[in-house]
């Protein structure tokens, strides 16, 4: 546990955090990283499925975010705004990923045969106190974190930064439809991951 | 059936194909457990970005070291 040798907490609000950012003040700076890392720090774990690469991003987000803090407009919050940062980073980052890979996808864009649901066991009656617990959290984020990346960088986009399937599909430079059916496989991918995991919690007199 | 489904959860269908899709539901258990389970899957992905995400401190040192403000931490 270190205590940080200088006051980081002389910003009364944001506004007065902005002006020290424009100034270029060290101290806001560093401000800014304690606030917002840990934040910025989780979008890009959802979107790289990787922490190595999500720190990567974070690094990419704030460097790029005091460099360019003189085009930030107050209409947006800081949050929104370094949020944006980080989605932006991540897709330049997968980007580039991507074209040092030899594509060894199928063509994703239709619904086919394997997306028939394989396991039918009963899980909507799984304890509602439990569904949201710190286990299943990481089992969640597991699963998440393990589809295919052409599958969860839709998904992320859509179903956890608050994007639309339009602006998702704008974003990634894919048609809406087949952003879409990404979306929908994703989706049906993780039921079928979380299916095994909730039906073998549920308890027998639970299940009717 | 899947894309209806998902339409479905989206609350994106047309009137007519949702009559379809609740007629068939009401005979068929495995699409009813099927759209149960997907749609609560999709309710709990919706709840994770509440939840807080703890940055390591040797990625937070890092960070700092990466934007030469080290001597703050
Ligand atoms: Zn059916």
């Amino acid at each position: 546990m270190t205590i940080p040798p200088i006051d980081l907490s002389i910003y009364a609000d944001e506004e007065a955090l902005l002006q020290g950012l424009r100034r270029g003040e060290r101290h806001a700076c560093a401000c800014m990283l304690k606030h917002f890392a840990s934040r910025v720090y989780a979008v890009a774990l959802r979107m790289m499925g990787d922490p190595q690469e999500a720190e990567e991003v974070l690094q990419d987000t704030f460097i790029s975010a005091c460099k360019n803090i003189a085009h930030f407009e107050s209409r947006s919050s800081l949050a929104t705004w370094l949020h944006r940062i980080a989605v932006n980073a991540a897709l330049m980052r997968l980007r580039k990923r991507k074209r040092y890979e030899v594509s060894i996808d199928a063509p994703i864009e239709t619904l086919e045969g394997e997306d028939i649901p394989r396991q039918i066991e009963d899980w909507r009656h799984y304890p509602a106190d439990r569904l949201l617990d710190a286990e299943t959290r990481q089992v969640l984020q597991e699963a998440i974190a393990a589809l295919p990346e052409t599958l969860r960088t839709v998904y992320v986009l859509r179903e956890l930064e608050g994007y639309s399937t339009q602006e998702a599909a704008e974003m990634l430079h894919i048609s809406e439809n087949a952003a879409k059916v990404r979306l929908h496989r994703a989706r049906l991918a993780l039921r079928e991951q979380l299916t095994p995991y909730f039906a073998g919690h549920v308890a027998p007199e639970a299940a009717v | 059936m899947l894309t209806l489904l998902n339409d479905y959860v989206d609350g994106a269908l047309a009137p007519e194909l949702c009559t379809a899709l609740e007629t068939h539901l009401a005979a068929c258990q495995n699409c009813q457990i099927v759209l149960d389970t997907l749609r609560k899957t999709v309710y709990l992905v919706q709840q994770l970005p509440e939840a807080p995400v703890a940055l390591p401190e040797e990625v937070e040192q890092r960070l700092f070291a990466a934007l030469a403000l080290a001597d703050f931490l």
